[in-house]
């Protein structure tokens, strides 16, 4: 169905303006991003839109590969097939050079959500989850604490491991989700049209937070020692057995590997931080989502280029976006006004936190950024002292990166 | 039914968008009748139109570049490799 429409949505758009779509897979983002340069840098043109992931897209931009976004024409971000908020997150001296559409359906895909076992929910009496989402009362510390009511040793080996049931099973996935639904910005923009690291005090209570889930345990997390080798394995292995009340992961394991899954299960946005923080904020992958950009070689072209593209985001709202829904709720989702009511919340809530997309070789590096820091319950403040130097170096590089491309213009 | 179902779905989630911010807090585009080379398809679903007219752009061929997440939502048969 999802393929059917994306035929229908290319066809109304081929023979609108008498064109013919190509699509061209370039394999990993970084070969995209290398071919690419070769084809700027060569002048050869080939590549007319380009679709990346948030991560490259803004690496690739700051590289001056790609066109400001706010300068091109067509394009109207006020219309709901385009995410707004976008913009204003994302920009550098208020150039965007990617915006997110309703093309961009990678975007859905690597939302991430809280999965939640109905049996296991059933089975413990927990509340209806879906009621304490509307209420606003779904927050970091209910997570913790509906977590740690939940554990049994299945094997009775009187040992925590791999085999039990668990409140919780995620990897330190986590950790970047759960910073970004607490509603955290850890970039500010300064007067001086500048960016540093901006942390709040909000930011300790997160960060301490998460870490004592993450030692919880009732949490199966997999980035254990113990466990690392087969991390995914093991956390997404417990729910799919019925192991495990809740989950954290993106909507495409929905529609992929918990399709087998022999009982139901629902999903919810990710918690808040607490019950003050007026919405629900969802994690998009930057390494792995879909954003759109034109190469600086498509300048020329650009009046056209961006009449078909506001058009095709048009018509993947009408086309794609139920489609994708459908398939995603036709899994063991059932099509009922709570899984849709859920889904709206969490794909019209992505954030795009300018931290992952230009600190991801410091900060919030998976290995030894804020993931590491937590997992490991340093002490927040000699962390962030540790490191605050240098990230507030490569914004200020990013920064004059952008500076350079507008005087190039 | 499920057809009609996504259709309301997808009607609820543009209501949604306005309300979040994601999109517009304007009211539904109507048709421009006045202007023949209007797009005269709507949405059944939401009520908002294109607001970019009919083009003829004599055949030109325009090339999009993905990597591999995304190229999931594009259908076999026209998705193509390159060395």
């Amino acid at each position: 169905m999802l393929n059917d429409a994306v035929f229908e949505r290319n066809q109304i758009v081929e023979e609108k303006f008498n064109i013919q779509l190509e699509w061209f897979d370039r394999g990993s983002a970084s070969a995209l991003s290398k071919t690419l340069k070769d084809d700027v840098l060569s002048g050869s043109a080939e590549c007319d839109i380009i679709l990346h992931s948030a991560l490259t897209a803004m690496t690739d931009g700051l590289s001056g590969l790609l066109m400001d976004m706010n300068k091109l024409p067509h394009i109207d971000l006020d219309k709901p097939w385009w995410n707004s908020q976008l913009r204003e997150r994302t920009s550098l001296l208020d150039t965007n050079y990617f915006y997110v559409c309703d093309m961009n359906v990678g975007t859905w895909t690597q939302s991430y959500v809280t999965y939640f076992s109905k049996q296991i929910a059933e089975n413990y009496k927990v509340e209806n989850l879906y009621d304490t989402v509307r209420e606003g009362k779904w927050t970091l510390e209910k997570l913790d604490t509906l977590t740690r009511g939940i554990y049994e040793d299945l094997n009775g080996n009187s040992q925590y491991d791999e085999n039990d049931l668990y409140g919780l099973a995620d990897c330190s996935c986590i950790i970047d989700c759960l910073l970004v639904s607490s509603g955290l910005s850890l970039t500010a923009k300064t007067e001086d049209e500048g960016m540093e690291v901006a942390i709040s005090e909000q930011f300790y209570q997160v960060y301490d937070q998460i870490a004592n889930l993450l030692q919880a345990p009732e949490m199966l997390y997999t980035d254990r020692p113990e466990y690392t080798a087969k991390r995914d394995v093991y956390d997404r292995g417990a729910f799919i057995d019925n192991r495990a009340l809740f989950f954290i992961e993106g909507l495409y394991v929905g529609g992929t590997k918990l399709r087998d899954m022999q009982t139901e299960y629902g999903i919810l946005p990710l918690p808040k931080f607490d019950e003050t923080q007026e919405n629900y904020y969802t994690y998009s992958h930057s390494s792995h989502n879909s954003t759109v950009s034109l190469p600086v070689t498509s300048a020329q072209k650009s009046d056209m280029l961006c009449m078909i593209l506001e058009d095709m985001a048009y018509y993947s709202m009408d086309l794609i976006r139920p489609a994708y829904y459908e398939k995603t709720l036709t899994g063991k989702i059932a099509l009922d006004d709570d899984s849709v009511e859920m889904l709206e919340i969490i794909t019209q809530s992505t954030v795009y936190e300018p931290a992952f997309l230009l600190l991801s070789n410091n900060l919030t590096n998976g290995g030894s950024g804020l993931r590491a820091a937590i997992s490991n319950a340093k002490p927040a403040a000699s962390f962030i002292e540790s490191v605050l130097e240098a990230n507030n170096k490569i914004l200020a590089d990013a920064i004059e990166a952008v500076r350079v491309n507008q005087s190039a213009e | 039914m499920m057809k009609k179902n996504i259709y309301t779905l997808t009607a609820l989630l543009c209501a949604a968008a306005m309300l979040t911010g994601c999109g517009s807090s304007a009211a539904p585009v109507t048709e421009d009748t006045t202007t023949t080379s209007a797009v005269t398809t709507e949405a059944e679903s939401t009520g908002y139109t294109s607001s970019i007219p009919k083009q003829d752009f004599g055949g030109e061929t325009i090339t999009f570049w993905t990597y591999s997440n995304s190229s999931a939502r594009i259908p076999r048969g026209i998705l193509r490799r390159r060395s």
